[in-house]
């Protein structure tokens, strides 16, 4: 399997291509994503496209990370706990 | 900025969604020498059941393997658009027109006929600390290790009710994942009055199998009554009547059936109707699958009912598009189907009084924050209606457009004696960034 680069948060990190970011980013030990307009701490939860907490910015947009491939050189920001 | 100009197509029929049902349909198209064209959300056809991945192809059952030959005819073709988000439907001069985003691009399709096929989500019972990070569905978790090859901890607990909850546990367990247990709502009695839908062979071999494999693991009549931060893990707290259980895990996957994505289909013009052997909200259609307007439905859309039904509306589906005659024993097949998916949404489902025990300080609305006590104080004043509601508590407002609270709200409200219409649904379908109308 491939291995991918990806940076996170300004860390680079690896990746397998193919995969999804949020997985990528749980394997990398974030595991939080962002925050709930509250300020509750929030993750992968359907992982599906469907509930949209796993929202994050990637090269400046937001994008669903459980439906988003990994691309080498991703620039990816979570919102850390 | 300048406003992007969107590319116009014509096709003679379009497929929302390469699910199993999409493909089914698909292949028909194809058969019958139509022209077509599949739009799928996804950056992979296969949806949810099939998952297309290099490599990953079990055969293990007839249904899965008629799945997976369907998705290796289709990644031959060029008719799949995968990662294309339908945004919207609407008409123009009397013509109707889909817009699709696309490689950031908007397309505009005016298709000759239409079939919606978007499939369903999970529906969940929630409870205080279940949008913690740790508690996942259970679909996420056989996303996650189908997709990506990833489990979501080295240990976890199952829990909410129906068969689902059993095959993902079983695709952690074979993954090499810890099972600490696996928690069905319901009593085993009534799980049990499920096993007469099960004697038709292949469903009944893939039971036997999840039992085999984790049979001791699973507990009946037992409820996620609070989940909490416990150092890296989660502490989940488990209730049956007077009994208490208390662990701590990486994870804990919950899941308490689905509910149909009929975003799409209602936009578009479609009635659905609320039947609680069909999974909720379903697109109600004739038994050519036709809603009028020249649109068809098919699969977990017209109600929840697993792949096998999918395959066999898919084809109903595609053979009504193009007038012809649906062969009756193809409508029969579907009558089972159809039989099995109100067993299935009927023995597994959440008791009504659990819907109005959810305590106070449980978030419903994950988007939003809007609690089961702001929901409450918000029907004790009189606002009841779901404009009222999403008024007054920002309910269904947020990113995820009600896809994951509506459905608890329609249980909640119907448990206390009120019948909520369904949501109304506009433009785009799912949200999008304003980047893709105009160039930067």
């Amino acid at each position: 399997m491939e291995t991918v680069h990806i940076r996170v948060n300004g860390r680079e990190i690896e990746a397998r291509e193919g995969e999804m970011l949020a997985a990528a980013l749980l394997r990398a030990g974030f595991k939080v994503f962002r925050k709930s307009p509250g300020g509750s701490p929030r993750s992968l939860f359907c992982g599906m496209g469907t509930c949209f907490e796993c929202l994050i910015k990637v090269d400046g947009s937001w994008v669903r990370s459980c439906i988003t491939p990994v691309r080498e050189g991703m620039e990816v920001e979570v919102e850390e706990d | 900025m300048k406003r992007i100009e969107p590319r116009h197509l014509q096709v003679q029929v379009l497929v929302v969604g390469g699910g199993i049902a999409g493909l089914s349909a698909a292949r028909t198209l194809a058969e019958e020498g139509s022209e077509f064209l599949v739009v799928e959300e996804y950056p992979f056809l296969g949806g949810q059941y099939l998952r297309n991945r290099e490599g990953y192809r079990p055969r293990d059952t007839r249904t899965r393997r008629r799945g997976f030959k369907l998705l290796d005819w289709a990644l031959e073709r060029d008719e799949f658009w995968t990662s294309s988000l339908v945004l919207g439907c609407y008409t123009e001069n009397g013509e109707r027109q889909v817009a699709v985003s696309r490689g950031g691009e908007v397309f505009l399709i005016r298709p000759g006929k239409m079939i919606i096929a978007t499939g369903a989500r999970e529906k969940f019972l929630p409870f205080p600390g279940w949008t913690l990070p740790g508690v996942v569905s259970v679909g996420a978790v056989q996303a996650l290790i189908k997709t990506s090859g990833t489990l979501p901890g080295r240990e976890g607990i199952f829990a909410g009710t129906g068969p689902f909850l059993l095959a993902s546990a079983h695709e952690f367990k074979k993954a090499g994942g810890r099972v600490a247990g696996i928690f069905e709502l319901n009593s085993r009695g009534r799980a049990m009055s499920f096993m007469p839908f099960l004697l038709d062979g292949e469903k009944l071999r893939e039971g036997m199998k999840y039992l085999l494999s984790l049979g001791n693991r699973l507990k009946f009549g037992w409820r996620v009554e609070r989940v909490e931060k416990k150092g890296d893990g989660l502490e989940v707290r488990l209730v049956k009547g007077r009994k208490r259980h208390r662990a701590v895990v990486d994870f804990l996957a919950i899941g308490h059936g689905f509910s149909p994505n009929t975003e799409l289909a209602q936009l578009c013009g479609c009635p659905v109707e609320y039947s609680a052997g069909l999974g909720g909200f379903v697109v109600k259609t004739g038994e050519d699958l036709g809603c009028g307007y020249g649109i068809y439905a098919c699969g977990e859309v017209t109600g929840i009912g697993g792949a096998r039904k999918s395959l066999i509306e898919g084809r109903i589906a595609a053979l009504s598009a193009l007038g012809k005659k649906v062969p009756s024993a193809l409508l029969k097949r579907r009558e089972r189907e159809l039989r099995f998916a109100r067993a299935l949404n009927t023995v597994f489902s959440v008791p009504s009084h659990l819907w109005k025990e959810i305590p106070d300080e449980t978030v419903i609305c994950r988007c939003e924050d809007v609690t089961m006590g702001d929901i409450k104080k918000a029907v004790k004043e009189g606002f009841y209606l779901l404009r009222e509601l999403k008024e007054t508590t920002r309910i269904t407002m947020g990113n995820c457009q009600g896809r994951t609270c509506f459905p608890i709200l329609t249980e909640y409200l119907r448990s206390s004696g009120i019948s909520p219409q369904p949501m109304s649904v506009r433009p785009p379908v799912k949200p999008v960034e304003m980047g893709i109308f105009v160039s930067r």
